[in-house]
């Protein structure tokens, strides 16, 4: 998958615009729970993506082949994830805790179980755990996306499922 | 852990990026709408994809259909199993033919291996001190020999007892009733006991099909592997493709026993025609990974023999140590001695030549050496497992 990403980013470059279908469906779900993971919500999550792409596909002659494409794209997207939450904190001056679905910290219709997963996993538990089971890739995929063992990505899916078991079991949710 | 599963696919639905984000991006870069309905005129990638689609989909419903019909399990690995060509009886290789047999043919391997690791030592204390006449060199080198043997020990004797890998459903309970499927796994060993290992997992079916001259198949599992007291978390591929009549696949089961740590089994194959005729030989090796590591690899595939009009079977071991850098070549043959089971080993240890017999002896192996030393090591997995920490108990 890797070899055919990286030929697809080697055609964007030279300028065939077909080969973004391939690159977004490759990568998009990578981004968007990298993403998802700071924002907490749907809509912030999809809006920051929409930047990324267009800021990575800008800058595009920016990236060197064979350095795993995904990790810079998702580098791009957490950038603009965390000034967004910057921004958003200087523009309303408020506590987040106290009322968070009011201010977008929390959104009313992410379901209860991705704060909890947001809340018990690291974030590499989080995103592998979701990519796994959410976005349905096999984890011989998620460890290329992300540049590791397949071992790694196990083991981690695993602990993350583990967690969030408990802590669902201990809230009396399963 | 299967709840988890369901209600993060489920939620997940809800909080998925919509499909108009992407439009946007390609509307945003100037990509979007009449330029790329161009890229794609007379069906282009788009075309075919859908076109392979139908076929992928009609061939799921058929394998759906066949899976409701009770085809494909219980799994038929011995007398009762499909009708594959029995060319030698014993090989337990022959009888992998499929997705099926091929992850309980892992399960028995890989759960024999890890056993082996976890319950091999000596029978008594000092027991690896190698009893009377050799020079302590000698003496040493024999300890070595059994240390990186006994390992394998289970596995060889599975390999060449008489009989066959038998697999059965398994329903999923307990811990594990989360998991869509299940399947007990049996092997008998030299003393003809048999040792079990249950599988749970998940199907995972990655697609699948017939188009034209290419076929394949593939589908994978996750779930674990119970061996004795012990759970394993396990993955497997099954993925065969078919073009032109060459074959490639892509076939392992691995189970780990830390975050970076696990043990492999793959399936190899070659293929020689001569006469007309196309022999095809099944190599299977097994690579030990320790902290993302990879520390030994050892193929192993059966050798036959004609004595006296009959065939026998062996079992030969290729083992390359890359921690050590040594490299190990074993040929197990199993024989009758006094009405006892034993095993000859003619091996080469990294180019040093040694013979030895293996007495099997209940809860031990007896082992003899020609220079007259020789060692009891215990002899894990023998089948008379009585632990009461079968976490399978619900």
């Amino acid at each position: 998958m890797q070899n055919k990403l990286e030929k697809k980013i080697a055609e964007l470059k030279n300028g065939d615009g077909r080969a973004f279908d391939y690159i977004y469906d490759k990568t998009n779900r990578s981004v968007y729970f990298a993403v998802f993971y700071l924002l907490g919500d749907r809509m912030s999550a999809e809006d920051i993506m929409h930047d990324a792409y267009i800021k990575a596909m800008e800058s595009i002659h920016m990236y060197r082949a064979g350095t795993n494409f995904t990790a810079w794209l998702c580098t791009i997207a957490k950038n603009l994830a965390l000034n967004h939450i910057k921004r958003r904190s200087r523009e309303i001056p408020t506590d987040f805790d106290e009322e968070p679905y009011k201010y977008g910290t929390k959104h009313p219709d992410t379901p209860y179980v991705f704060d909890v997963a947001a809340r018990v996993l690291k974030e590499d538990e989080y995103e592998i755990m979701m990519l796994c089971q959410v976005a349905g890739y096999k984890r011989r995929e998620v460890a290329e996306m992300l540049g590791l063992p397949i071992g790694t990505v196990t083991w981690k899916n695993n602990e993350a499922l583990k967690k969030m078991k408990a802590e669902l079991s201990k809230e009396g949710v399963s | 852990m299967k709840d988890i599963k369901k209600l993060l696919k489920s939620e997940g639905e809800k909080i998925l990026p919509d499909d108009h984000v992407k439009e946007n991006i390609k509307r945003d870069l100037g990509l979007s709408g009449e330029e790329m309905r161009a890229a794609y005129a007379h069906g282009g990638e788009t075309a075919v994809r859908r076109r392979r689609g139908i076929w992928f989909a009609a061939a799921a419903a058929v394998l759906v259909a066949a899976v409701a019909l009770g085809i494909t399990l219980p799994l038929a690995l011995g007398n009762n199993g499909p009708a594959g060509p029995i060319i030698r009886p014993g090989d337990k290789f022959t009888q992998i033919t499929d997705a099926d047999t091929f992850y309980a043919y892992g399960a028995v391997s890989v759960g024999a291996i890890l056993s082996s690791e976890s319950g091999t030592r000596p029978a008594a204390a000092g027991a690896y001190v190698l009893s009377a006449p050799a020079g302590a060199d000698s003496r040493a080198d024999e300890t070595e020999y059994i240390e990186q043997i006994n390992k394998y020990m289970a596995l060889v004797e599975n390999l060449l007892s008489d009989g066959n890998i038998r697999s059965e459903a398994a329903a999923p309970s307990g811990e594990y009733a989360g998991y869509d499927y299940g399947m007990e796994v049996t092997c008998g060993n030299l003393l003809g006991t048999e040792i079990s290992y249950t599988l749970y997992y998940d199907k995972i079916f990655a697609g699948g099909g017939y188009d034209g001259d290419e076929s394949e198949t593939n589908y994978a599992i996750e779930g674990v592997l119970l061996s004795g007291g012990d759970v394993y978390p396990v993955e497997g591929n099954y993925s065969e493709e078919t073009e032109d009549g060459e074959r490639e696949n892509e076939l392992y089961f691995t189970a780990y026993t830390a975050e970076n740590s696990y043990i492999r089994v793959e399936q190899e194959e070659e293929s020689e025609t001569e006469d007309g005729e196309t022999e095809r030989e099944r190599v299977y090796t097994y690579t030990i990974f320790e902290d993302g590591e990879r520390v030994e690899r050892m193929a192993v595939e059966y050798e036959s023999e004609e004595e006296d009009g009959e065939t026998e079977l062996e079992v030969l071991m290729t083992v390359r140590n890359y921690r050590e850098d040594t490299s190990e070549r074993l040929l197990f043959k199993e024989e009758t001695e006094n009405g006892e089971r034993v095993i000859r080993v003619d091996a080469d240890f990294d180019g040093s030549p040694v013979r030895f017999t293996i007495y099997i002896r209940g809860g031990s192996y007896h082992y003899e050496f020609e220079d007259g030393t020789s060692s009891d090591q215990n002899r894990p997995n023998r089948g008379d497992d009585d632990d009461d920490d079968d976490e399978d108990d619900d």
